[in-house]
């Protein structure tokens, strides 16, 4: 995303890459993505290869996802929910909340500024 | 009357003078006939000549009149068939034995005439038809542009997964119409039409292949040393359109199922390579030295000499070249029997981008692993990470199971190390080395080196 430096060069488009495979859309801002293990193919897009990059060091939202990867949130969950199709995530709903067993990035007491980056990844979204 | 009267008395003088007259008369008879017969005799010689010299002229006038017909039945059709296609000869005057004379020079400036005519007849006529595409263009691109910001908007909202899939598809259409209205309109002399802000290469490269159809068959390798490369401003947009061009020439000339190589690559020199290999068909001598002839960018490319429908990818390239001063050539063969095409970006052109003020489009290809193998080595040396022993040999680790410590450091969206941190490291990092120097005695370098 390129907004303020002039006009859009990269496209959300080519986040979820060809595949228009239709999937459940049960994905919330809120949902927790939890990486299953499998590392990533060479056929994922380099936006999906960030997205598991992200969530194998820990659990993230949705909306984090999002705001780390400056991308729209419709394309985050998009990503996700492909993802969780093929096996590569798991999606946990807000209600469940976070498991002890799962570490988040500086569990318990997150940092100001990781605060502030998804307040502005929000922003940018929403 | 008075003559005859006078006759009777003078008998003898008549008959003298009758004698004379009788001499003269018949001397002045022979001497008109001797005339006569010379005469007749001089007409027939001149007369004679004069049919010579007619005929002469007549043969000349033949010939002139057969040149005059050659120049308007050969030689003015043949310059014209030349002026469209140098390789068509063009001949000369078809009899020489009118070389050298006035009149050949005469039907050489007509010929002279009739190809200057032509040629400024056709740079006006293409000068006329390149405006007119020119100002349609530009005003298509404005509108498309206008029509990307709304579909962009319209993506940073929605959240419905179908609705989305249809602007993507919209998207993509309007990114395809806006890249052949932007070729036509730089092939026509205009600008490519929208300014960037310095721009790092693989958010280009990648936004490039947006711009296609079929850019799922492209994949994109970064060997690029570090993620801060990029690209001045001034020299973003032309390079994406040349990067474009080759992308869609590479798509359009090898099969549907076959992938479309592209690397990043940066030289010693301080130029970056962008890298483009196909599994095509290659090209022809001929084609390859017209595409050279094009991508140079030296000479002013007309319009009509770009076929039908016109070819605009190269000749838009070498617009761009001559403009902006990169390099692209297409003439060697790529590992995969196609085209080998590269973008070469001279060091003025390259930029240094800090990532995290300017972070890189998660679309982007992810920068080439080999750079991180001496990260891992350093971590291990951490006094807070549960790193292996020490007497244990390193070991290669796969993506999803990291060393703990190095999980710490690596904070998603690339924040930079903690200042502590940063100092421990150089301090381990310098410890080591100064170790290392101080432990090796000189002997056993001496033996490494025999």
């Amino acid at each position: 995303m390129s907004q303020g430096q002039g006009r859009r060069l990269v496209p959300s488009y080519l986040a979820p890459g060809g595949s228009s495979a239709s999937t459940r859309n049960s994905l919330q801002a809120l949902t927790v993505l939890i990486a299953t293990g499998l590392p990533a193919k060479p056929h994922h897009t380099p936006a999906q290869q960030r997205l598991l990059d992200l969530t194998a060091k820990g659990s993230l939202t949705v909306a984090e996802s999002a705001g780390y990867l400056r991308l729209p949130m419709g394309v985050c969950k998009m990503l996700a929910s492909q993802l969780v199709d093929d096996g590569y995530l798991m999606a946990r709903t807000p209600l469940s909340g976070i498991p002890d067993g799962i570490r988040t990035p500086g569990a318990g007491r997150p940092p100001k500024s990781l605060l502030e980056r998804v307040r502005d990844g929000l922003l940018t979204a929403l | 009357m008075s003559g005859e009267a006078a006759s009777i008395p003078e008998d003898l003088t008549v008959t003298a003078i009758h004698e004379v007259a009788i001499a003269a008369l018949s001397a002045t008879i022979v001497g008109i006939v001797i005339a006569v017969a010379l005469t007749a005799r001089s007409r027939r010689t001149l007369s004679r000549s004069h049919a010579q010299a007619r005929a002469s002229a007549a043969a000349e006038e033949q010939r002139k009149i057969e040149a005059l017909q050659h120049l308007v039945n050969v030689r003015l059709p043949s310059q014209a068939l030349h002026l469209r296609s140098a390789h068509y000869p063009v001949p000369g005057l078809g009899d020489t034995s009118l070389s050298g004379t006035e009149f050949a020079a005469l039907l050489d400036s007509v010929q002279e005439l009739f190809a200057k005519v032509v040629l400024e007849e056709r740079h006006r006529v293409d000068a006329a038809a390149r405006a007119a595409l020119r100002g349609a263009f530009m005003e298509i691109q404005a509108k498309s542009y206008q029509l990307q910001t709304d579909l962009d908007t319209l993506q940073q909202t929605c959240e419905d997964e179908e609705t989305l899939k249809n602007y993507f598809r919209l998207d993509h259409l309007n990114e395809q119409l806006a890249r052949l209205v932007q070729k036509g309109a730089i092939v026509a002399g205009s600008w490519p039409g929208l300014v960037r802000s310095d721009t790092h290469l693989p958010d280009l490269v990648t936004g490039a292949t947006s711009r296609l159809h079929g850019f799922e068959r492209i994949h994109l390798h970064s060997k690029l040393r570090t993620d801060t490369v990029g690209v001045v401003g001034r020299a973003a947009e032309p390079i994406a359109v040349a990067c474009t061009e080759l992308l869609a020439n590479a798509l359009e000339s090898s099969r549907a199922d076959l992938s479309v190589e592209v690397t990043l690559l940066q030289t010693d020199n301080g130029a970056v390579c962008i890298q483009i290999d196909d599994a095509g068909k290659g090209m022809t001598t001929e084609e390859a030295s017209r595409a050279a002839q094009l991508l140079a960018g030296r000479q002013q490319v007309l319009l009509t000499e770009l076929g039908d429908p016109p070819a605009l990818g190269f000749a838009a390239i070498g617009q761009l070249v001559a403009d902006h001063g990169f390099q692209v050539t297409v003439d060697q063969a790529s590992p995969y029997s196609g085209v080998r095409a590269i973008i070469t970006i001279p060091p003025a052109l390259v930029t240094s981008i800090d990532p995290h003020t300017a972070p890189l489009s998660a679309m982007s290809p992810l920068p080439a692993p080999a750079p991180r193998a001496p990260r891992r080595a350093i971590t291990s040396d951490d006094p807070g990470a549960a790193s292996p022993d020490s007497g244990v040999l390193p070991q290669r680790h796969r993506r999803g199971r990291r060393v703990p410590g190095l999980e710490e450091r690596a904070v998603p969206g690339g924040r930079p190390p903690e200042p502590e941190q940063a100092r421990n490291t150089w301090d381990a990092f310098e410890q080591g080395i100064a170790a290392g120097r101080a432990g090796t005695p000189s002997d056993i370098r001496n033996e490494d080196r025999t």
